[in-house]
């Protein structure tokens, strides 16, 4: 008796903080000591496999349930006609083991159910599924046919027949047909599809992907490349059952689909062009029982069929172009006149050109412009501690080179004309670029590169830039690097440099032409001429420096364009991603500029 | 430049270059400096300190009382190392003159304090 009683305490103590999580959770789930006539199940639910059959059941020996509340969680609710039933079922079952692999089941009264939404299961159109499609008989003798002794993916075993499907690029190579073509165990296939599925009648296909699901795994959300296969798109699911999420990437509408053990799918029209489809990798799958309820199916080892049928030459003129191969790629084209990286091989000429020279040239009059240190960067400087070693690379004027005097500094540019502003000045520099920094591996503590990555014309040397600073950063050194926002309204709210617009230099400046041709190494190379002080039109482009000249009259007095690739939101954090080794500590956007402090592991 | 810059200095950045360090120094024309001595400051430079290229440069400008070897332990607390120390990383600055690279012989001249290490496309 006292073990009993011993028991009914832990299971107590479990509800009790049981109840407490799933409140926190959500404020409207009301639990309660007196009897009900809801029942909470406080430890299964729909997200870690309830087995809704076996709980029916078994509460039904005991009185008849009402309704069974399945929300996408980890608990779920029973309703009764009355409080006494609820009270039936709570003594005999809570603390029990329902399922023998599962644990005692957690119970507790509930004053009422919250609304959940109705899933969303909005499917696209043009998605058909045959049910029993093929007979037990086909189905072995199609497995049979596979011999698993070639090629494995990290997930799944494929086999092609007729072409290869190129995975990543989900597509075929029409020049290059395989040996192999379709095994003629296929062909009885097309007489069950003709009499199935009228609206598809004589569709052949000439290529096959079989694809072997060990329990667990699954495949990307992708689109077969439309220009390449004809529509439809079918697929045949052996061995086992799984559901397959359908997403529609312009409305972000989606729909898991349950594709049964012998059924076939049929993906055509806006299933098959303007939806992704995949599959996510788990154990099991949540689907509907016969009394139309949700319960989680265990996956088994699983065959898919996916013929298609290639469209030569490729074309297509779909309502989808989001996702359309030939047609994105005008869309790109078009996009890339004006907007486009310049060539690896002109990248540092540009950067001589527009960049170094135009700093070298305006440098004084720039540095009077570049007195006071930013807030968040002072901060970082400040926050190291005594004895440090700070790195500025790309020091300017070095407006940061005298913050903190318990550490050390040192700083570089590119600019000859700056560093003699720093050498005036005492600073600790030397002339160098920042793709090479002529330093000694894992040797600086913090370094800093505050506007400097922007002016670099390839993401290539972006990333080589920030891979010199980590290079020099010892294991744990943290670096804090500030790049220019395409988006200068951010939370709409404008940025300083949006609001510093009324000045007649500016008028001025803006009345230059929208386009501007560079002539760099005898090649010519197009570019847009940002208006100052208003929002980025494209990610490269030139922005004017108007320089302030005492001795000549205002008019003459000359317009330098330097070269900036502006960042998209995260296009920053990627870029550090991109180099390894690397974690990031804090990204945050600082007065039209996008920032992150790295930490080197 | 001061010996502080220079002991974290390399030309490892050329292409072939497999460790580009220390660098030989050259100098032309140097001048003195006085700076406040802090004691913790140098302190906490030892350890960061190769000491081999301090040693050689110190020879080079002419601070003859550097050590050959140094053992950051003992040194701590060798106010009168540590004084000699500040001076030569501290308060000598090169003004002009050039590092020159271990494997290749490439010269970064050093010209009004700033030393050019900027290489040339086809160098990288």
């Amino acid at each position: 008796m006292s073990s009993t009683k011993n028991n009914m305490s832990k299971i107590q103590k479990k509800v009790k903080s049981k109840q407490l999580m799933i409140g926190a959770e959500n404020k409207e789930i009301e639990f309660s000591n007196e009897p009900q006539n809801i029942l909470a199940i406080l430890n299964y639910g729909l997200l870690n496999g309830i087995k809704t059959e076996i709980l029916i059941d078994r509460v039904n020996e005991i009185t008849s349930l009402l309704d069974l509340i399945l929300p996408n969680k980890s608990y779920c609710f029973l309703k009764f006609q009355s409080c006494d039933e609820a009270a039936k079922v709570l003594t005999e079952l809570n603390g029990i083991k329902l399922w023998t692999d599962g644990y005692p089941v957690l119970m507790s009264f509930c004053k009422s159910i919250p609304k959940y939404q109705d899933y969303l299961n909005e499917e696209p159109s043009g998605l058909i599924i045959l049910l029993d499609f093929v007979t037990d008989e086909i189905e072995k003798k199609l497995i049979a046919l596979l011999k698993w002794d070639e090629c494995k993916m990290k997930n799944r075993q494929v086999q092609h027949f007729g072409y290869e499907f190129i995975y990543g690029q989900n597509t075929v190579d029409y020049r290059k047909p395989l040996e192999r073509k379709l095994p003629p165990e296929c062909d009885e296939l097309w007489t069950i599809f003709d009499t199935k599925c009228p609206k598809f009648k004589g569709f052949r296909p000439d290529q096959l992907t079989v694809n072997k699901y060990e329990r667990g795994s699954g495949i990307p959300a992708h689109c077969d490349t439309h220009s390449v296969f004809e529509d439809p798109i079918i697929s045949l699911s052996l061995s086992a059952s799984i559901v397959m999420e359908f997403k529609d990437p312009v409305n972000g509408k989606h729909c898991s689909i349950l594709l049964p053990k012998k059924s076939l799918l049929i993906m055509s029209s806006e299933s098959r062009y303007g939806w992704l489809h995949g599959i996510t990798p788990k154990n099991s799958d949540i689907v509907k029982t016969k009394h139309n309820l949700m319960t989680v199916q265990q996956r088994e080892l699983r065959y898919s069929f996916t013929f298609r049928k290639l469209r030569i030459p490729p074309s297509c003129d779909c309502k989808f172009p989001l996702l359309c191969d030939i047609q994105s790629k005008i869309v790109n084209e078009q996009n890339s006149n004006n907007d486009h990286e310049v060539d690896q091989k002109l990248a540092a000429k540009l950067e001589l050109e527009n960049v170094h020279n135009v700093y070298n040239e305006i440098g004084n009059h720039f540095s009077e412009t570049r007195h006071s240190a930013w807030p968040n960067v002072e901060n970082f400087i400040m926050s190291l501690i005594e004895g440090s070693i700070l790195l500025d690379a790309g020091c300017g004027n070095g407006k940061y080179l005298n913050i903190n005097d318990k550490i050390t500094k040192l700083g570089f540019d590119r600019s000859s004309t700056l560093l003699q502003v720093c050498n005036e000045r005492n600073f600790q520099v030397f002339q160098s670029d920042c793709l090479q920094i002529p330093i000694i591996n894992d040797s600086i503590d913090a370094c800093i590169s505050i506007a400097v990555i922007h002016h670099l014309a390839t993401h290539d040397r972006r990333v080589q830039a920030i891979r010199e600073m980590l290079r020099v950063l010892r294991k744990k050194g943290q670096a804090l690097i500030y790049v220019w926002a395409k988006d200068q309204q951010k939370d709409n709210k404008k940025t300083r440099y949006l609001l510093q617009h009324q000045s007649k230099d500016i008028e001025k400046v803006n009345k230059l032409p929208e386009m501007a041709i560079l002539n760099i190494d005898e090649e010519k190379i197009e570019l847009p001429i940002h208006k100052n002080r208003t929002q980025f039109k494209s990610s490269n482009m030139l922005v004017p420096w108007k320089l302030k000249q005492k001795e000549i009259p205002e008019e003459q007095h000359k317009i330098f364009l330097r070269y900036y690739h502006v960042f998209e939101d995260g296009e920053l954090e990627n870029l550090c991603k991109e180099c390894g080794n690397v974690e990031i500590v804090r990204s945050y956007y600082d007065q039209g500029n996008h920032c992150v402090i790295l930490k080197k592991l | 430049m001061k010996l502080i810059t220079y002991n974290f200095l390399t030309s490892k950045c050329i292409r072939g270059v497999k460790v580009g360090y220390p660098l030989k120094l050259n100098v032309v024309e140097k001048k003195v400096e006085q700076q406040n001595f802090n004691p913790e400051f140098v302190q906490r430079m030892l350890p960061r300190l190769e000491w081999s290229a301090i040693k050689s440069a110190a020879d080079i400008v002419g601070c003859a009382e550097i050590p050959e070897n140094m053992n950051v332990e003992t040194s701590l607390h060798d106010t009168d190392f540590l004084q000699k120390l500040h001076h030569l990383l501290l308060e000598i600055e090169i003004v002009n003159g050039s590092l020159i690279c271990p494997e290749t012989g490439r010269v970064f001249p050093i010209t009004n304090g700033i030393p050019n290490m900027l290489l040339n496309e086809d160098e990288v």
